[in-house]
């Protein structure tokens, strides 16, 4: 109602975690670890599995953060009223990057193990020559994740100071970067995919890619905040501020990005089939998505899982609006998104086991694809990154009271 | 009782001239206690008029939420069929027996299959597409039953305002609960700044 808007909210919620995050953060990051150690050991002699494994999981989280930071961004560049009391999580989860900027380091220590280009010449590469070398690789990564997390601390840290000042003009410099941001995490994230997830076929090139990384990690995200924050109104916060109101946008939300999804995949999927060039078709080949795949007939199977479990069922089970208001429904669909992102990561990198690592004149291949060794290493970077989550969260208040938006969002309906 | 049956015999004269009466309010606030206070009266035809949306009104109004998705749910699965027909019938099959401007052309394309799903959703996706606008479009107006070129309440003066900064509430004659002694009681006390009846 239009009365509200401009009535300063009165809440009186519980919005701040109330215990000591340092040792579940410290315990989260020690079974991340152990987890991780334990991957290893399964894998053996394999490290090439454990670090597929380990580059699956950070993608699946990575891109999961690249989300937050596209959502946190967007209400800037949009000065959207709504979403500001579910905003201070996505913060949270945006600021976390540093976390995957610091396993990051680990894909760079790995890369032997996991991009083939490392132990490839110019005569395969070409003219990615250059560009695929482990040290400008190992820039590059920094250069990405060291802006990224610029620009997500910056959002949460205004945020946070105008929790204490209510300082109106830190909004305004809010919009002001986020301009700037979002051009700058649009170039990150194409670049990030292409140079981190798609050179583990040095040989495959698709300049959609990135768009298809962002996609599948904004729909994640979704999931997970909406996930995050059932989780702590259950816990007794955020009472009063988080209605289903932001839960039904947040749906809805989601609802298009598995739209997006879908339509970046597939374009990226029937412009590869209609072009048949075999440096693109191999690539979906080695995933079984072809007439007469070389893949084993499980990986045919997992195509046509990521299908439907991504794209086809979720789209009409999101549809109705019940189902972005009715809690469990939309909790079990939020879980399904994340179900269907851990297959969507999977078969975007372990595929690549069967690649061979000097450019197809023998060396060792795989004929197995592992599951358990990346579900363990998919669990132990999970384990870190809630680590950095909780450290991250500590104390501070988990609604930007400040934001002079705030009691627009609380009044907030939909129709 | 008596009342009720006088006012019959005095309705049967009108019936044919009233259309409704016609409340003004001066501001927000008035307007949905009023719209509750009419709601809870059990009227059914009568609508709510005013210069911008106002965020609530649906519910003081009680108007069930719309059945249009459905059109449109149903404008986009034909759309999709008629898209996957589309592109059967033109690419992938030519029968005999059925004349030469209707066929389809049954050509080999950059060696594809003559049916292949990637080539041909993007028709059936964009055909999906424009059902359901047109779905969405002309079920809207059919709902609303539009195009109106006539509404009696553009014959009151006072409602040109209704643009500008002044609130309506409607009530026509033809509903159920209509009387006019007590409708015009009802908007009365529920704060109308004025009230007029309206003729046919």
């Amino acid at each position: 109602m239009s009365d509200h808007a401009t009535k300063s909210p009165n809440l009186t919620e519980k919005n701040v975690l109330g215990i000591n995050t340092t040792v579940p953060a410290i315990g989260s990051a020690v079974v991340g670890v152990v987890l991780l150690l334990v991957a290893k050991m399964l894998a053996g002699d394999h490290t090439r599995e454990w670090a597929l494994g380990y580059l699956m999981g950070f993608g699946f989280f990575t891109a999961i953060s690249l989300g937050a930071i596209f959502f946190v961004v967007v209400q800037h560049v949009t000065k959207a009223g709504w979403s500001v009391s579910v905003r201070r999580v996505a913060e949270i989860m945006a600021a976390n990057i540093v976390t995957m900027g610091i396993l990051a380091i680990g894909v760079v220590f790995l890369a032997g193990e996991i991009y083939p280009w490392t132990h490839m010449g110019p005569e395969v590469l070409k003219n990615k020559y250059p560009w695929l070398s482990h040290g400008f690789f190992g820039l590059r990564v920094a250069i990405y994740f060291v802006v990224l997390s610029i620009i997500a601390w910056y959002y949460y840290r205004t945020s946070l100071k105008q929790d204490k000042t209510g300082d109106r003009l830190l909004t305004l410099s809010m919009q002001k970067y986020s301009y700037l941001s979002i051009a700058l995490f649009g170039l990150i994230t194409t670049y990030f995919a292409w140079d981190m997830i798609m050179s583990t076929d040095p040989v495959f090139y698709s300049t959609i890619y990135g768009v298809y990384i962002f996609a599948g990690g904004t729909l994640a995200f979704f999931a997970t905040i909406i996930l995050i924050l059932k989780f702590l109104q259950k816990r007794g916060l955020l009472a009063e501020s988080v209605s289903n109101e932001h839960f039904h946008d947040l749906g809805k939300y989601m609802f298009a990005f598995v739209f997006f999804w879908g339509y970046i995949a597939f374009s990226q999927y029937m412009l590869i089939w209609y072009g048949n060039l075999p440096e693109e078709t191999q690539w979906y080949d080695r995933r079984g998505a072809t007439e007469h795949p070389s893949a084993p007939s499980w990986w045919v199977a997992w195509s046509v899982l990521l299908l439907f479990i991504h794209f086809l069922i979720p789209f009409p089970g999101l549809l109705s609006r019940w189902s972005k208001r009715i809690s469990g429904l939309l909790v079990f669909w939020c879980v399904w998104i994340l179900v269907a992102h851990f297959i969507d990561w999977y078969w975007l990198v372990m595929p690549e086991i069967r690649h061979s690592m000097d450019g197809g004149h023998g060396g060792e291949v795989a004929e197995t694809t592992p599951f358990l060794v990346p579900l363990f290493c998919w669990a132990g970077v999970g384990g870190l990154w809630k680590a950095g989550l909780l450290a991250i969260a500590g104390q501070n208040q988990l609604v930007p009271t400040g934001d002079p938006r705030l009691g627009d969002a609380v009044a907030f309906e939909n129709f | 009782m008596s009342q009720d049956v006088g006012h019959a015999v005095q309705g049967a004269t009108e019936e044919s001239q009233l259309y409704g009466v016609l409340a003004e309010f001066e501001d927000v606030n008035s307007l949905m206690s009023a719209a509750r206070k009419v709601r809870d009266a059990g009227y059914k035809n009568w609508d709510c008029y005013t210069p911008f949306p106002v965020h609530g009104l649906d519910k003081a109004m009680g108007v069930q939420s719309t059945r249009l998705p459905w059109v449109v749910l149903c404008g986009g699965l034909t759309g999709c069929l008629t898209g996957l027909l589309l592109v059967w019938w033109t690419n992938a099959i030519s029968p005999d027996g059925v004349g030469y401007a209707l066929r389809g052309y049954d050509f080999q394309i950059s060696g594809k299959p003559k049916f292949s799903l990637p080539a041909n959703i993007p028709p059936i996706f964009e055909l999906t597409i424009l059902f359901s606008a047109f779905g969405a479009f002309f079920g809207m107006l059919a709902m609303n039953l539009l195009p109106k070129f006539y509404n009696p309440v553009h014959k009151c003066k006072r409602f040109n305002r209704v643009t500008q900064d002044r609130f309506f509430i409607g009530v026509e004659a033809d509903d159920d609960n209509f009387d006019l002694l007590e409708t015009t009681k009802l908007l009365n006390d529920a704060g109308a700044s004025a009230i007029e009846e309206l003729e046919e």
